[in-house]
């Protein structure tokens, strides 16, 4: 597909009423994708798509390719569940390898897979498993899938408690529910929290989340998570090793019925957010923006939004929690799935669509 | 009473107070019963659920958003589906009318909560119909409902106002 030059009219004037707003446009870089959920830059002209339903893209220069990157293992495409996330690996410009989540199995039982895969321009190849989330689930909602590296080269995965199994989400023997990290080969880090424990599966990092949307690492390390509250309640966190973030127990979100999931807001050991949202935005991806192209956001949060059908810009304070927001781009009145800072300084935003778009922000006047 | 009598005497205003009162009691009931799993659920996993807790979370439901949810989007389309087709069934004797609503009644919410539960764009509508039996506990409000509304809006009538068999001359039969 050609890409597309028609920047859509949404330009909006710097004013007062929050700090470093800017203007912008908004061009379409690719559409017609099929719920498209992750992006990931190659390098400067090259950026691979996952589509929910199944589907691995390519955009260069030319556009988006028609045809899909093949190789890919079979993919249980149902309700939430689908194609993930695409992450290459640190060292991506000499091993050409990526990592890839997506849902594994049927309705019956499914898992939350990490594979790593050689990627030759057209095709994976040595496709090989290195994690499959344990036990299996029934269902087809709460995954997770997002992916982040952390300084030390450990790949973290977050996870969601498969909607039916909220209580699993404070058991140590499930995945269910955790942010988990492992080595680039699959692997278990001897430094987790749990290593050793017999009643604990050794690869979870921290734990207590319903349904964690994004991973997000710092120039300090500092990793940041967020994730879906119920009706309202949705979280962003700094995430520390073997602790407990809460879900179900506490909690500042009602069932989807208005009922109390839990009375309590606070429990002693367990994680307060940063910040929390009520009513729901439903947090898509999310970037920490370190591009040049608007050096007033240098440092910001931006965090995708479903519901909302907009980009949170979060200013950050001195402890790393939000201090400011501004609601973004809800021009465009288009669920957000993700939202990426390319290598060349423009956020690029995914559209939550059966025909999503693939966008591209850049400073007005550029 | 002629065959039809039954279901248009759901269009007194008596039998809709009834079916108000109906709803208000399977309602009610279904908040208390989806709290006390919800709640069963939390103290599984370690926390300390006492007795102020739950009287004030039971409470909580019944007058925060649960109850018109819940009644608004199960409760009344599944009693009202459930005693029209009641109301259809010839019964004469008040006792089995009772019983035949009542059965209507649980069947009905039986049914209409996993049938919400499947039409709503989320995963599940009510969270604490994870359990199956919660559903089934929940249905048991259906019970009191249906034996509340026939006794309302089907009462005794007063014993002179019985129907008495028609006397007709031996040997003139229609």
């Amino acid at each position: 597909m050609k890409r597309a030059t028609l920047t859509i009219a949404m330009t909006l004037a710097c004013g007062a009423a929050l700090a470093n707003q800017a203007s912008y446009t908004i061009e379409v870089v690719a559409d017609g994708l099929e719920h498209p959920w992750s992006v990931a830059f190659l390098g400067d002209n090259q950026m691979l798509v996952t589509e929910r339903h199944g589907r691995l893209r390519l955009i260069d220069e030319n556009g988006l390719h028609e045809t899909p990157i093949a190789g890919l293992p079979p993919v249980f495409v149902s309700g939430q569940g689908g194609l993930f996330e695409v992450l290459p690996a640190q060292d991506y410009a000499t091993s050409q390898v990526l990592y890839i989540s997506f849902a594994h199995g049927d309705k019956d039982a499914n898992h939350t897979r990490v594979i790593r895969a050689r990627f030759d321009g057209k095709q994976l190849h040595d496709v090989t498993p290195i994690f499959t989330s344990q036990p299996a689930k029934s269902g087809d909602a709460h995954y997770g899938g997002r992916m982040a590296w952390l300084d030390d080269g450990t790949l973290v995965l977050g996870l969601g408690d498969g909607f039916f199994f909220r209580e699993d989400a404070q058991k140590l023997d499930t995945h269910l529910a955790k942010i988990i990290r492992i080595n680039a080969d699959g692997s278990v880090p001897q430094d987790n929290p749990f290593v050793g424990r017999e009643d604990a599966r050794p690869e979870i990092y921290s734990y207590g989340h319903r349904h964690v949307q994004a991973l997000v690492v710092n120039d300090a390390g500092v990793l940041y998570a967020h994730e879906h509250g119920p009706r309202g309640g949705d979280e962003l966190n700094i995430i520390e090793p073997g602790r407990n973030y809460g879900w179900p127990m506490i909690s500042y979100g009602l069932d989807y019925s208005r009922a109390v999931i839990t009375p309590f807001t606070e429990l002693p050991g367990m994680e307060q957010p940063l910040t929390y949202w009520v009513p729901s935005i439903a947090p898509g991806g999310m970037t920490l923006y370190d591009g040049n192209e608007f050096p007033q956001w240098q440092g910001n949060l931006f965090v995708a939004a479903l519901a909302e059908k907009s980009v949170r810009r979060l200013t950050l304070g001195n402890n790393g929690a939000p201090i400011e927001q501004e609601v973004l781009f809800q021009e465009v009145d288009q669920r957000m799935r993700d939202v990426r800072t390319a290598p060349d300084g423009s956020l690029v935003l995914l559209t939550d669509e059966p025909e999503g778009q693939v966008l591209r922000v850049r400073p007005s006047g550029t | 009473m002629t065959r039809n009598e039954p279901v248009k005497a759901l269009l007194r205003p008596a039998s809709i107070l009834a079916f108000l009162a109906a709803i208000v009691v399977a309602t009610v009931w279904g908040s208390v019963v989806q709290t006390q799993y919800n709640l069963a659920g939390l103290s599984g996993i370690g926390a300390d659920i006492t007795t102020g807790v739950r009287t004030g979370t039971t409470i909580g439901d019944i007058f925060s958003g649960f109850t018109p949810t819940y009644g608004s989007h199960v409760v009344l389309p599944s009693l009202l589906v459930a005693f029209i087709v009641a109301a259809m069934i010839p019964v004469q004797q008040r006792a089995a009318r009772g019983m035949l609503f009542a059965a209507a009644g649980a069947v009905g919410i039986g049914l209409g909560i996993p049938i919400v539960n499947w039409l709503a764009p989320v995963a599940l509508l009510v969270g604490a119909t994870r359990e199956v039996s919660c559903i089934l506990v929940m249905a048991l409000g259906g019970i009191i409902a249906g034996l509340l509304f026939a006794s309302l809006a089907y009462p005794r009538l007063p014993r002179d106002r019985y129907e008495q068999p028609r006397r007709v001359p031996a040997g003139s039969h229609p």
